[in-house]
């Protein structure tokens, strides 16, 4: 087994304060390694967008340490927080998240726009085309999301993910809004993207066959991790 | 992040939210319109105002009102001694008396001669200086009846001054016809072709003598008055014995030829013709007006009945000219003869000698045109000019000045709050847009956005609506300033100094007005652009 990329020690959440505190995640202790296809599995309510959050550092108000390629990101600053996303993440979304006014091969490139990216300037648009033929979407570069399927405009967001050449993949749900044959198209597409392109998944899911798809699988219920399930690799 | 690829994604943000940016924009271009609008106007007056009404840069040096020449010499101590000029510094003597000779240069510094005129020449704030010197009789003007084709001749009191030739720009045939196609602030003739403003003294002498207008050659008018001999010879004390002979003096001559000021045009063309139903003066008839001659009575007065000592006399003026040069309200004509009319109506005594005070109506000058470098020279210069114990005349140019910056500034103001209110509505409206954008701004920040980020696209969607704002405001004042320039021309009547354009747009003001609509955009963003960055991601992002 490889290296740990994201390692979560003893992460709790809480939401509100006083009376109405609550925590939301309790002890979390987590590794996933390079090259990983990870899911972490459980109901709605249970906490498994909060730890995404975390480990995407979306989210920074919480207690014990989260370390994603070798930064702890709670001690990243506002800009290298900012870097680590463009450079090393990409989110995926259960809503795909596109911007409607911007055709697919611009959302693609979004991130292009903003401080730190792997791409060269002016190979956007080469770039943008290249990951949109990589999930299959080679002839709707110029489309409007408005004229995508559902299953197309997911292809556009995980494109968006992967523009920048990230090395984790941070997927919140990504088959919830599609149907089954198309959900099975994602999935495949993230296992071969785990296969082929080494980049390490993290899906979160309520569904079985999603986390039937990857190498493990962690069980979330009330905040607490209650089960980690493998394929091939013992429970870490 | 400031590259231009952010224009693409800031056009299409704005392109998307156009319905209430437009909303928005409409406070934004109503006050940049009316900003452009106002203050073009007020620099379109002031050039009018500074440029044609009252010169900023001409100053009118005059003799101080009194001319006692004791009056400024007190306890031994010359308050003249203050001037620089070492020449003319005075003392009088310790007994108090005064010293004749020094006494005389005083005389001479009370008045405006040639050296006066040499000095403020040599000042390092004048462009230009010429001399002038006014006529100090009544004279009437008569005639236009034929020429104008009028019922009844045009008879007016009628005031001059001279100005030496070579000060007026006197064009050949194609320089008249070049200048006859420019617009007229931009003419460079004073005199046209085939006319002269000169002094025809000597060629007078040897047109001959006539009895009527037909014994003389085209053009030429025959004299049939005794006064004939101002023109042959100087009136000096040995002439008087000829004053009173006969027709030996009846003689050909040239009309005195006078120029018009462009004050006096448009006084005629907004006033005068208008009233009495005299035709306009305009490029088309310009033709006719020039070289029309008229009677003038030296000498005769239509509002004094005070008589002078000496016979009026009736001349044959003719009109050469328009110029800025000439005097605002009269006729110039060149100097020399002014000089010649002064001398011919000065005061003499019983001997018929000219008194020594009235010496200085036609050797020395009742001004001097002075054009500065520029508006930083004006006080130094006329403070140089107070030392010398001359003063300027007051054109009123200071306070009209004043209120049309007065005016102006209060309607730049009004422009102003306007703009301030619609900012107001801008930062309204990004709030609401940023409300909407609240989870698009979550999805930039997961992608690699940084607050700086977001508070950039923010603001450059709002300098590229104060760009657009600017120049739509631009363009509708640019606009509506046509509009009232055609109103002007078109539906006005017609007044004194009507402009080709009441309204000016230099570079400056087309940049401040984008500039200032940029500004503006980015000060009403700039709060909701800083609420949008503190965004949590994590928040933004959760369901709605």
């Amino acid at each position: 087994m490889a290296d740990a990329i994201i390692t979560i020690k003893d992460v709790n959440k809480f939401y509100g304060s006083g009376n109405a505190k609550q925590q939301v995640l309790h002890d979390i202790n987590l590794k996933i390694f390079e090259g990983e296809f990870i899911s972490i599995v459980g109901t709605s309510g249970s906490g498994k967008t909060t730890l995404l959050n975390i480990i995407g550092g979306l989210d920074r108000r919480y207690e014990g340490s989260c370390t994603v390629d070798g930064k702890s990101v709670e001690k990243l600053n506002e800009k290298k927080l900012s870097r680590l996303r463009n450079e090393t993440l990409g989110f995926v979304f259960q809503n795909f998240n596109l911007m409607e006014h911007l055709t697919a091969w611009e959302n693609v490139a979004l991130s292009s726009h903003f401080t730190g990216t792997n791409i060269e300037s002016g190979k956007e648009f080469e770039r943008a085309s290249e990951v949109l033929a990589r999930v299959g979407l080679k002839d709707k570069i110029l489309s409007q999301p408005a004229n995508l399927s559902g299953g197309q405009k997911q292809r556009v967001a995980i494109a968006r993910a992967l523009f920048n050449k990230p090395r984790i993949l941070l997927c919140d749900e990504p088959t919830g809004n599609l149907d089954s044959k198309t959900g099975e198209d994602v999935i495949q597409l993230f296992r071969d993207l785990n296969r082929q392109d080494k980049i390490t998944l993290l899906v979160i899911t309520h569904e079985d066959r999603v986390s039937k798809a990857t190498d493990r699988s962690v069980h979330i219920e009330d905040g607490k991790i209650i089960s980690v399930n493998s394929k091939d690799a013992p429970v870490k | 992040m400031f590259s231009l690829k952010i224009f693409r994604l800031v056009f299409k943000n704005i392109k998307r939210n156009s319905r209430q940016l437009v909303l928005a924009s409409i406070g934004i271009i109503i006050g940049l319109w009316a900003f452009s609008l106002f203050l073009s106007f007020g620099l379109g007056v002031t050039n009018v105002v500074e440029g044609e009404i009252f010169p900023w840069d001409k100053i009118e040096v005059i003799p101080p009102a009194t001319n006692l020449e004791t009056s400024r010499v007190k306890h031994g101590r010359n308050v003249q001694s203050e001037c620089e000029e070492d020449d003319y510094y005075i003392n009088s003597k310790p007994n108090g008396t005064i010293d004749k000779e020094v006494a005389s240069k005083f005389r001479k510094l009370r008045y405006l001669d040639d050296s006066v005129v040499e000095m403020i020449k040599k000042r390092s704030e004048v462009k230009t200086a010429y001399p002038k010197m006014q006529l100090t009789f009544p004279a009437i003007a008569e005639g236009g009846m034929d020429e104008l084709h009028l019922s009844h001749p045009i008879r007016t009191e009628i005031f001059a001054d001279g100005l030496e030739p070579s000060n007026l720009v006197q064009c050949d045939k194609t320089q008249t016809d070049e200048d006859m196609n420019r617009p007229r602030e931009l003419r460079k003739c004073d005199v046209m072709y085939p006319f002269k403003f000169k002094d025809y003294t000597e060629e007078n002498k040897h047109l001959g003598f006539c009895d009527k207008n037909s014994d003389c050659p085209k053009a030429i008018f025959c004299d049939t008055e005794n006064s004939a001999k101002l023109w042959i010879f100087p009136l000096e004390k040995e002439d008087s014995s000829s004053k009173s002979s006969s027709n030996y003096y009846h003689t050909c001559y040239h009309a005195v030829p006078v120029v018009v000021s462009t004050y006096l045009l448009e006084l005629w063309n907004g006033s005068v013709a208008p009233a009495h139903g005299y035709p306009k003066i305009s490029k088309a008839t310009l033709g006719t007006f020039l070289g029309l001659s008229f009677d003038v009575h030296l000498g005769r007065s239509m509002f004094s009945s005070k008589s002078l000592n000496v016979k009026p006399v009736r001349k044959r003026f003719q009109l050469v000219g328009i110029s800025r040069r000439a005097i605002p309200l009269g006729v110039t004509l060149p100097i020399s003869y002014a000089s010649k009319f002064n001398r011919y109506f000065t005061t003499r005594d019983e001997a018929n000698d000219i008194l020594p005070n009235e010496i200085h109506k036609f050797e020395t000058y009742s001004s001097v045109i002075v054009r500065v470098k520029s508006k930083q020279h004006i006080t130094s210069f006329i403070s140089y000019v107070n030392k010398l114990g001359f003063t300027q005349k007051d054109t009123n140019a200071e306070t009209v000045g004043l209120v049309i910056i007065f005016v102006t500034g209060i309607l730049v103001f009004i422009s102003f709050v306007i703009i301030i209110i619609a900012a107001i509505n801008i930062a309204n409206t990004y709030f609401m847009i940023i409300s909407e954008r609240r989870r698009e701004i979550g999805i930039m920040r997961a992608i690699g956005a940084n607050r700086m980020d977001i508070r950039a696209i923010f603001l450059s969607e709002a300098a590229m609506l104060g760009f657009i704002d600017g120049t739509v405001g631009l363009g509708f004042g640019w606009l509506t300033s046509k509009l009232v320039d055609w109103i002007i021309w078109n539906v006005v009547p017609d007044f004194p100094f009507k402009p080709e354009t009441a309204f000016s747009f230099p570079l400056w003001l087309i940049l401040s007005t984008v500039g200032f609509g940029i500004i503006f955009c980015i000060m009403g963003a700039l709060w909701p652009a800083n609420h949008a960055a503190k965004v949590e991601p994590s928040e933004a992002l959760l369901p709605q």
